[in-house]
């Protein structure tokens, strides 16, 4: 019954799939960006974030085209609502993936990126946006709440980087402050993705009803 | 079914109850136990598949069932805290007006068709008698459109007019519910709308339970939506619960069009 508005759906989890694993190379990026010092890779970043950004367009006028098309209701109505919603969560994301990368250039010569724990929040803000998305196309709901509930993790790491670099910024014989504030600026957005990461799971119980 | 929890007992007055209502036509069991309380100037749309009972319903309502050979009816339908059974049914189906889907105008002038229900409950004045058939005409949205034809024959008129007209004759002997059989399946998306129009206007002053195989004029105009499945009272809630958050799969499976 209804095949072809069926396999639509599934095109639209495949695609939801799709721009989440983009987000996630867009941190790798990040990642890497910041242990190798490579300031090629930003332009490359800067290219991912815009890729994310013209993917959510392509998922929104997918759902614009099924609501026109479908006239859904009921759970379809809410799946593409879900769906319209957590593109714009996982299009921030991309845009602080590309915030991140802008940073990195002023703390390249630094040590303090690896005193503090800035790549376990990168790590950790992977791991929420895939399972947050793998939550959605998968309507999994314990594992949204497991997401819900690891965002306090990445919280907790935001605030050892913050009394890490104070300690830091404390100890500097120059004084200077610089590397600190920045490499907090690159913990804020890692933070933020999580913040986003876990709106999607939120979304994710509202699709399902929880 | 699902009861519709506390909302059941939020609506100030329901002007139709229905209590454990069964209906057997033969052996056949058409409606089982329903449970329905219908509130007052709202739009109340009946859904669900081909045979599932909609039709009967509606036609217990003001016993238009009673003739049909064999059929058994037991449970309680009170109309105002009335059994309608106690009512003389010439009376109830005054007060319970039904419009069908195919429009039936009877094969004569506009205004006898209108003039037709008034004059067997006995206004026989002439004044009087053009004055209910303006009004009526007038709430029906159909006087501008043939003010200047009353005395011509009603089939002259095209479908969409037809049905208004069979609204407005229902409206003529002043009832209190108006039930509506898929009364625009045969019409024009145009001539759809402005029944539609027509059906929010008129709830103000009357309350309306409306037969649709069309989920979106259910959507578009119900208040609430009944859904019935194989005789059964499946779902009864706000139009957009049932269209947003049906708390029933099968209600789910059926308006998503995933049915069987
Ligand atoms: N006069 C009758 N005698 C015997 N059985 C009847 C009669 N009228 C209806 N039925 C049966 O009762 C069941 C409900 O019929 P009803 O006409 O109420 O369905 P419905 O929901 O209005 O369907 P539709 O959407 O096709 O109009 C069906 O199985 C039908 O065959
Ligand atoms: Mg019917």
């Amino acid at each position: 019954m209804r095949d072809n508005f069926n396999a639509e759906l599934k095109e639209l989890n495949s695609e939801l799939v799709e721009m989440g694993k983009m987000c996630v190379d867009a941190i790798h990026r990040d990642v890497d960006a910041l242990a190798d010092e490579k300031q090629g890779d930003i332009e490359e970043i800067k290219k991912v974030s815009e890729n994310i950004a013209k993917k959510q367009q392509e998922i929104e006028d997918l759902c614009y085209s099924l609501i026109i098309k479908e006239q859904p209701v009921a759970g379809d109505l809410r799946m593409i609502h879900t769906a319209s919603n957590v593109i714009i969560d996982m299009q921030r994301i991309g845009v602080n993936a590309y915030d991140v990368a802008e940073i990195i250039p002023y703390v390249a010569d630094s040590q303090l990126k690896t005193q503090v724990p800035i790549l376990m929040m990168a790590d950790a803000a992977s791991y929420m946006v895939s399972k947050s998305v793998e939550s959605l196309v998968n309507r999994d709901s314990d594992q949204a709440r497991k997401i819900i509930a690891y965002d306090d993790e990445v919280d907790d790491l935001f605030d050892e980087v913050k009394a890490s670099v104070i300690e830091a910024i404390r100890g500097d014989k120059k004084k200077d402050a610089s590397p600190g504030i920045d490499i907090m600026m690159i913990a804020k957005y890692f933070e933020r993705m999580g913040d986003h990461s876990e709106s999607i799971a939120r979304h994710v119980l509202h699709l399902l009803n929880q | 079914m699902i009861f519709t929890e506390k909302r059941q007992g939020d609506f100030m007055s329901s002007v139709i109850e229905t209590k454990d209502l069964n209906l057997w036509y033969g052996k056949h069991h058409a409606l089982m136990d329903i449970n329905m309380a219908v509130p007052k100037n709202q739009i109340t749309a009946l859904i669900g598949p081909s045979g599932c009972g909609k039709s009967t319903f509606l036609r217990t309502l003001n016993r238009m069932n009673d003739q049909i050979e064999g059929v058994r009816i037991e449970g309680e339908i009170s109309l105002r805290g009335e059994n309608i059974k106690n009512l003389d049914a010439n009376v109830l189906r005054s007060r319970v007006g039904m419009v069908f889907q195919k429009a039936n105008p009877f094969p004569m002038s506009i205004y006898d068709n209108i003039a037709y229900g008034p004059r067997i409950l006995g206004v026989h004045k002439k004044k009087e008698l053009d004055e209910i058939v303006e009004t009526s005409l007038k709430q029906a949205a159909i006087w501008d459109e043939c003010k200047d034809r009353l005395k011509t024959s009603a089939l002259g008129m095209s479908g969409g007019q037809q049905q208004r007209l069979c609204i407005a004759r229902a409206l003529a002997v002043k009832p209190e519910v108006l039930l509506l059989d898929e009364s625009t399946s045969a019409l024009d998306p145009v001539s759809t709308s402005k029944i539609e129009d027509l059906l929010l206007e008129l709830k103000k002053k009357y309350t309306i339970i409306m037969v649709t195989h069309n989920m979106q004029q259910a959507a578009r105009i119900a208040d609430r939506t009944a859904f019935f499945l194989l005789g059964e009272l499946i779902e009864y809630d706000n139009t957009e619960k049932i269209f947003s958050h049906p708390a029933d799969k099968r209600t789910e499976d059926y308006i998503t069009g995933r049915f069987g």
